[in-house]
């Protein structure tokens, strides 16, 4: 028999008994156009069990008293059918105590179709059955979602030295945390980010630019982590690979000529592998006219400390971060003190909004330090003498043309180089050295796309030493939420893989943003980490073999909701769209034509399928609204939808449709504006192209 | 792995246009794991089809269109369409040719070849499948498919600083490859050795390969003993 066979979109669930609650709006919505048709039409349809018409369904206390009575009458799963009040219910909170299984529940939103309110009468009741029923249809398909408790294995890794580490180590420790902690030399204070911590120290140590009070401070944190009896030091050693999954990592330790490998539980990454900006060509570390920042400070915490005529080229195509900037500005301003003759920092935009640097600023240009902005690119070659540096100042307009005795690259690169051990930790390559996602508003500094994994100090996307602490302390709370009691306690809906569909084409584990995706050789399938999984659905969306399913937003869920048949089908985004869509809902929605929105976790979830069914149903415009693509909570999720609707709509044109019907969107939550301008817009167009009154009732009659 | 790509729009639709029934047929194997024939690709066109205008459009995927077994579960369902479009590759299109032999069967796709997987979305061709390989000699870099000119004794004029004439912005010097290689693991003297011109009936050029492998042929089935 055919796999394609649209009932066996996914496995088989067990159809529960389902009851619908009926918001009767304080008894304000009775009336023959109002809930009493609503309630009289679902009480003879078949797939209900039971209609409650409740009086009180906006209150935790009132759906309470409702669902005990809906498991009363021998309902496991639930519709409410109301307004948007009823929502902090959902999905699943709690149903479990009244006896109703957990997950199994919808919400149908009525109050803006029902007669009552809407003034439309009839056809609008008809409506607000429509779209009840097909909630029923949709907790029919859904699957009993369990809560998990999974054990994890109960210890930390801090990998690298410095500051950020070794206060991350002490405070997992003396939260009762086993930590391992992984330094690359025989002291955690031996490695870069502690000389550059030494050097900000000694050369700004008016300024408290570390947030410590004494200038020891640093090394008796590292004293006291190494010291603590929860502490096990590795020293001298490399992360050599890491695999496994939040909870359950596998980290192999080159030691000398051995290997260990440590089992934990999460890790936190406070590595050195800055990378410089490479000094002008391969040979130039051989230049004494050139250096970079790590060997200009070197140089001088040696005492070797360079003279005369100096540049320290800030790379300011990017925003470079605050501890190039530091660095760059305490090192100028200690060159001219230390009789530097001249020391000039070129720059084009650097940030000195910041703690303590705008300070650092102003006292670098009262020692003597010289500034140059300048436009386009600055160009620095060898001369018998030197260097020569030749740059447009951006206010003046003027070519400046310098020679100088010692050029200084003081850019970090903004990306990790492929085979650092950042990079294959978080098994994502090209990400920059400033966070995982520096401009991405759902993650902090601490975070990247592996959940488990996380970053403080330099390579966080926080340069600002002065912050260090709040970082760690938000990775130190985030490990020990993971990990709590050995246990990670969590709902059974991580993306489900059929290991019978599975065909091992290694899509999922290639695209999943969290890298959350393993392959599993015995059962010769992919495997989720229910850990590490953020149900996002990107997997599901891209499985070429459909053996992938998100709980909640199954293939067979979706496909419930299309039986709506509306006019316009909105997939909105859970982060974004959908919450702009109910607050446009809620303010008014003016236009007459029936628009479903229906909510997705995220806008790559959205396979072209689901928006090709919608099409087939009789939708006359698709929507798929995510989050602005750099600000997608799930990484790449809303790139992708993005990407995936202009291919659909390429191929809708190539096959003589209208590609138009079609449309992407970005928007973010709060702009309920930008939802009805682009939403309301085609739905009032579609009103002008049709007779008022069929298009009232097109969405009801398309079936 | 045998790897595919969808065919333009505008020849699937000229293929089934005088078609009201058919049916799309997806395949499980190779084409499911480059993305291109499997059950979601096979519903998406489904779906651009029916909405495009033919009024029936019926899918299924089987395990693999290149074993006759597999086509017994959509066999009746075949029979009822009036034309067939293969999401296989070639072989697989012919073989659902030989399944259904009273029907028009069109293929979906435009199979690229033998590839390697570079990650998500992208493959690189890597063998011709001439039938007499000679990897063991080019150092484990095949001169069929890597050198744009198939060429087997050294590279041609045209390969500078490690690239292709062809295309020096993005085709890589399959010679280049070759002698990289070989220089890496020592045997560089192999490039000595004068590479005897192709036996090409080996190769497709001498006929339709026929391959059997006697202890488990069963008895009278090659026609070409």
């Amino acid at each position: 028999m055919s796999k394609e066979a649209a009932t066996d979109l996914c496995s088989p669930v067990s159809p529960g008994t389902v009851g619908v609650l009926l918001c009767g709006c304080h008894g304000t919505m009775g009336g023959p156009g109002g809930l009493d048709a609503v309630h009289a039409a679902l009480a003879s349809d078949p797939d209900v069990a039971a209609v409650l018409s409740c009086p009180d369904l906006c209150s935790a206390q009132g759906i309470e008293d409702a669902a005990t009575k809906l498991a009363a009458a021998s309902c496991d799963r639930a519709v409410l059918a109301g307004c948007k009040a009823m929502e902090s219910f959902l999905p699943g909170q709690g149903t479990a105590q009244v006896g109703l299984a957990d997950g199994c529940s919808a919400l149908a939103m009525i109050r803006d179709v029902c007669g009552q309110v809407s003034e439309g009468g009839q056809v609008w009741s008809e409506r607000a059955i429509e779209v009840t029923r097909n909630a029923v249809r949709r907790v029919l398909a859904q699957r009993e979602i369990e809560s998990l408790k999974l054990p994890v294995i109960p210890a930390v890794m801090v990998l690298g030295g410095g500051q950020a580490a070794a206060m991350g180590v002490l405070a997992l420790a003396e939260a009762g945390r086993d930590v391992h902690w992984v330094v690359a030399g025989a002291d955690p204070e031996a490695d870069t980010l502690s000389e550059f911590g030494r050097f900000l120290r000694r050369t700004f140590s008016q300024v408290d630019c570390l947030g410590c009070g004494e200038p020891d401070e640093e090394s008796r944190t590292v004293r006291q982590a190494q010291a603590h009896p929860r502490v096990t030091m590795h020293t001298n050693a490399m992360l050599s690979w890491c695999c496994g999954q939040a909870g359950h990592f596998e980290v192999a330790l080159t030691v000398g000529e051995g290997q260990d490998v440590v089992p934990v539980g999460a890790l936190v990454a406070s590595l050195t592998d800055l990378a410089m900006l490479p000094v002008d060509g391969a040979s130039a570390h051989e230049r004494t006219s050139m250096t970079d920042l790590l060997g200009l400070v070197r140089q001088l915490d040696e005492g070797t400390i360079p003279k005369g005529r100096i540049a320290l080229v800030l790379d300011a195509d990017r925003e470079q971060g605050r501890l190039a900037n530091m660095l760059s500005l305490a090192a100028a301003r200690f060159l001219v003190e230390a009789g530097a003759s001249c020391v000039r920092v070129y720059c084009r935009h650097v940030r000195v909004a910041g703690k303590h640097l705008e300070a650092l600023y102003r006292s670098a240009r009262a020692a003597g330090v010289e500034f140059v902005r300048h436009d386009g690119d600055l160009s620095i070659s060898s001369t018998a003498e030197g260097s020569q540096i030749v740059a447009t100042d951006a206010q003046l307009g003027c070519v400046l043309d310098y020679s100088v005795d010692l050029v200084v690259q003081a850019g970090i690169a903004p990306m990790l180089p492929e085979g650092t051990p950042l990079v294959s930790l978080l098994n994502r390559t090209g990400r920059s050295t400033l966070g995982p996602a520096s401009r991405n508003v759902w993650f902090q500094p601490h975070m990247t796309n592996r959940p488990g994994i996380f970053v403080v100090g330099a390579d966080g996307s926080d340069l600002d030493l002065g912050r260090v602490d709040s970082d760690v302390g938000q990775a130190v709370a985030d490990s020990e939420a993971l990990l709590g009691d050995g246990a990670y306690i969590c709902a059974d809906d991580a993306a489900d893989i059929d290991p019978e569909k599975c065909v091992a084409c290694l899509t999922c584990i290639r695209i999943c943003p969290h890298k959350a995706i393993d392959f599993d050789s015995e059962k010769e399938s992919a495997v989720t980490s229910k850990i590490a999984c953020r149900r996002c659905g990107v997997c599901a969306a891209e499985c070429p073999a459909r053996a992938i399913q998100l709980p909640r937003y199954t293939d067979a869920e979706l496909d419930a909701e299309l039986e709506q048949h509306s006019e316009i089908a909105v997939f909105a985004c859970a982060n974004s769209a959908a919450p702009a869509a109910a607050s446009a809902i809620r303010v008014g929605w003016g236009a007459k034509a029936a628009v479903q929105v229906i909510p997705v976790p995220c806008a790559g979830k959205v396979d072209s399928r689901h928006i090709l069914m919608a099409l087939e149903r009789g939708a006359k415009h698709v929507f798929v609204l995510g989050c602005n693509p750099e600000s997608c909570q799930y990484i790449d999720g809303a790139s992708r939808a993005r990407t995936r609707t202009a291919e659909l709509k390429e191929l809708l044109g190539q096959a003589g449709l209208d590609a138009g019907r079609v449309h992407w969107g970005a928007l973010i939550s709060g702009e309920q504006e930008r939802f009805l301008a682009m939403v309301h817009e085609v739905a009032l167009s579609l009103e002008t192209e049709t007779d008022p009154e069929r298009s009232m009732t097109a969405g009801v009659n398309a079936q | 792995m045998i790897v595919a790509q969808r065919k333009p729009m505008d020849e699937i639709r000229g293929f089934l246009d005088r078609y009201s029934r058919v049916l799309v047929l997806g395949c499980g194997g190779c084409v499911t794991v480059c993305n291109a024939g499997g059950e979601r690709e096979v519903g998406t066109l489904v779906s651009v089809l029916k909405l495009s205008g033919i009024s029936e459009v019926e899918q299924g995927t089987i395990e693999r269109q290149c074993d006759a077994e597999f086509f017994e579960e959509i066999r009746a369902l075949g029979e009822s369409c009036e034309a067939i479009l293969s999401m296989a590759c070639g072989a697989g299109v012919q073989m659902a040719a030989r399944i259904f032999p009273d029907k028009p069967v069109f293929p979906g796709l435009n199979t690229q070849g033998m590839a390697l997987n570079e990650g998500a979305g992208e493959w690189t061709e890597a063998c011709l499948g001439c039938g007499d390989c000679k990897l063991g000699i080019f150092g484990g870099v095949c001169p069929m498919t890597q050198c744009s000119k198939s060429l087997c004794n050294g590279p041609c004029g045209g390969s500078e600083n490690g690239k292709c004439e062809v295309d020096p912005e993005t085709v890589e010097c399959g010679w280049q490859k070759i002698y990289d290689r070989l220089a890496r693991i020592g045997r560089l003297d192999v490039l000595e050795t004068v590479e005897e011109p192709r036996d090409w009936s080996k190769t497709h050029d001498g006929r339709p390969r026929h391959i059997i492998r006697q202890d488990l042929a069963e008895e009278g089935f090659s026609s070409n003993e």
